[in-house]
């Protein structure tokens, strides 16, 4: 490598392509960050396997480090509440999770995996989004979930949680 | 390892990605609503829901008084709980249904995780709150309550029955409606160790100054106190009847190691005495009436003048001020002079109401540097 010690990396996804990355953008996954850091010295000469993840979503998640790479580091588990209960979510961000619902999931699941907090949180938060407002029926629907309850267990279920129903 | 077989779907997410994007849920019929979508969504929705209830109607109470025969640990999940229903929406539910009452204690006993409680509920649900304050695994994390029990006839309630709040080890923030206590009211409790309340409130109470003095001598560190009433106290008052400011302020001297707020509105608190409150060394926060600091007018003479606690930054006078002439003229003598009086004095606020002429003429005239707010 020429532009000196490890600028940029290589990933492979679970389907075997290579990703090369560079180092600043991969290190918004904590996992990558922790791995590189316990690795500092060694020679970095092969790909760093991410096994979970296949390249279409490996890539949008690439993707969303590429523009965030500059972002402040959020300060280690930040959960208060003022920024739990909110939905906001930036207007970039907004339209980067404007894929399909199995995307989204993957996004998810793979940001889980990678330990890049910022991007589980906005994907929690679309997610919640698609929830917002709609009636048990409605959200069976939009998320495709057969229910599994008796007409009897519906009903208590109804009666028991009544005084939050217009809340 | 290897693809996934499988498409994803919401309910396969992992549970803990899931209770995340359950949290996020602005309104509770967001979480009541998922609660009605499966198995696997209800059982990381509901925990949610029942981490913070309120009960508006008695038999939303009812019903969850139920379910806890079903789902014992329920109750424990619960960290906010507010009940709020008044007498009216009460009275035929409960004759039919007599026999349930006493659920209402049990089942907050069963909230043992309790943090916030407030009570607004007519008063004949309440008997057998009041020994829950005094248990020892009963509401051991209880930090915020508020109680105002509603009686019938519109009267002031005991609160010699739910005493023991007081000696509650780790409660910080107590507000209390519309009760009464007489002298005795303490006899019956031991004293305890000290404990953690830092803020007390008394709306539209009706309590015995010598009462109240025991009262504040178990917090460790009060540091906030606010006692208010209407201008005609509706019953009228009976047990602090004739009280003055200075027994109040007497009263409160328990706390005067750690008080930094005092804010009084109880325009009936009279009394010809002038204030002496040199000991609140730690008071900042000062609020109350004009008449009510020097002392009304008065036939008799004036045995000694006001003493404001040292520290005091801000002075709050319910308005209107200077109404009584005597009081107008120490007013005016105390601000032109405050520069020695009162060192740290910042401000002097009178809300609602005018200010004489005399009084803002005393505040240019005055040494030291305040200034005067009029809201």
């Amino acid at each position: 490598m020429s532009e000196g010690p490890a600028q940029t990396i290589v990933l492979q996804s679970n389907d075997n392509v290579a990703i090369t990355v560079e180092r600043k953008v991969a290190e918004r996954s904590m996992l990558i960050k922790n791995m590189l850091e316990d690795l500092a010295g060694s020679e970095l000469d092969s790909a760093i396997p991410i096994p979970n993840v296949n390249e279409s979503v490996l890539k949008k998640v690439i993707e969303w480090c590429e523009h965030h790479k500059n972002d402040p580091q959020t300060a280690a588990d930040d959960d208060s509440d003022s920024r739990k209960k909110t939905t906001d979510i930036e207007e970039w961000d907004q339209k980067f999770m404007q894929v399909d619902q199995e995307m989204l999931f993957e996004i998810i699941l793979a940001s889980n995996y990678l330990d890049i907090k910022p991007l589980l949180d906005v994907g929690c938060k679309t997610v919640a989004n698609m929830i917002k407002g709609k009636s048990p029926e409605e959200i069976r629907k939009t998320f495709n979930i057969t229910n599994d309850f008796t007409p009897e267990e519906e009903e208590q279920i109804r009666r028991e949680n009544e005084w939050a129903e217009d809340r | 390892m290897g693809s996934t077989p499988l498409p994803i779907t919401l309910d396969s997410l992992p549970k803990e990605i899931l209770i995340q994007i359950l949290g996020h849920l602005p309104a509770q019929r967001d979480v009541y609503a998922t609660c009605l979508v499966n198995h696997r969504l209800n059982s990381f929705a509901d925990p949610i829901l029942y981490k913070s209830i309120r009960f508006d109607q008695p038999k939303h109470h009812f019903t969850f008084s139920e379910s806890l025969v079903k789902r014992p640990r329920r109750g424990s999940l619960i960290m906010d709980v507010r009940l709020e229903y008044p007498s009216s929406e009460l009275s035929d539910f409960i004759f039919q249904r007599e026999s349930r009452i006493d659920g209402f204690s049990h089942t907050i006993s069963t909230m043992s995780n309790l943090e916030t409680l407030e009570i607004s509920v007519p008063e004949r649900l309440c008997h057998g709150i009041g020994t829950l304050f005094n248990g020892p695994f009963d509401l051991a994390c209880l930090r915020t309550c508020s109680l105002f029990y509603q009686r019938e006839d519109g009267g002031y309630w005991d609160l010699k029955e739910n005493i023991h709040i007081f000696g509650h080890p780790t409660l910080e923030t107590l507000t209390i409606t519309r009760a009464r206590l007489d002298q005795k009211g303490f006899e019956s409790v031991e004293q305890p160790s000290e404990t953690a309340l830092t803020t007390l409130k008394l709306i539209n109470c009706d309590i015995n100054d010598d009462a109240l003095s025991e009262l504040l001598l178990f917090p460790d560190a009060l540091k906030e106190i606010t006692i208010t009433h209407s201008a005609t106290p509706e019953p009228p008052l009976e047990e602090s009847a004739n009280a003055t400011m200075s027994d109040y302020i007497l009263a409160l001297g328990s706390a005067n190691h750690s008080l930094e707020s005092i804010s009084i509105d109880f325009p009936t608190l009279g009394g010809t005495k002038a204030l002496r409150m040199r000991e609140f060394e730690q008071l900042h926060t000062l609020e109350l009436r004009d008449y009510q600091l020097f002392g009304q007018s008065s036939s008799a003479a004036r045995l000694h003048s006001v003493a404001l606690p040292p520290n005091l930054e801000t002075l709050k006078f319910w308005g209107p001020v200077g109404v009584d002439e005597e009081v107008c003229e120490l007013l005016c003598y105390e601000i032109e002079n405050m520069g020695f009086l009162a060192r740290k004095l910042r401000r002097v606020v009178v809300e609602g109401g005018g200010v004489p002429e005399v009084v803002r003429e005393a505040c240019g005239k005055a040494e030291g540097s305040f200034e005067l707010v009029v809201r």
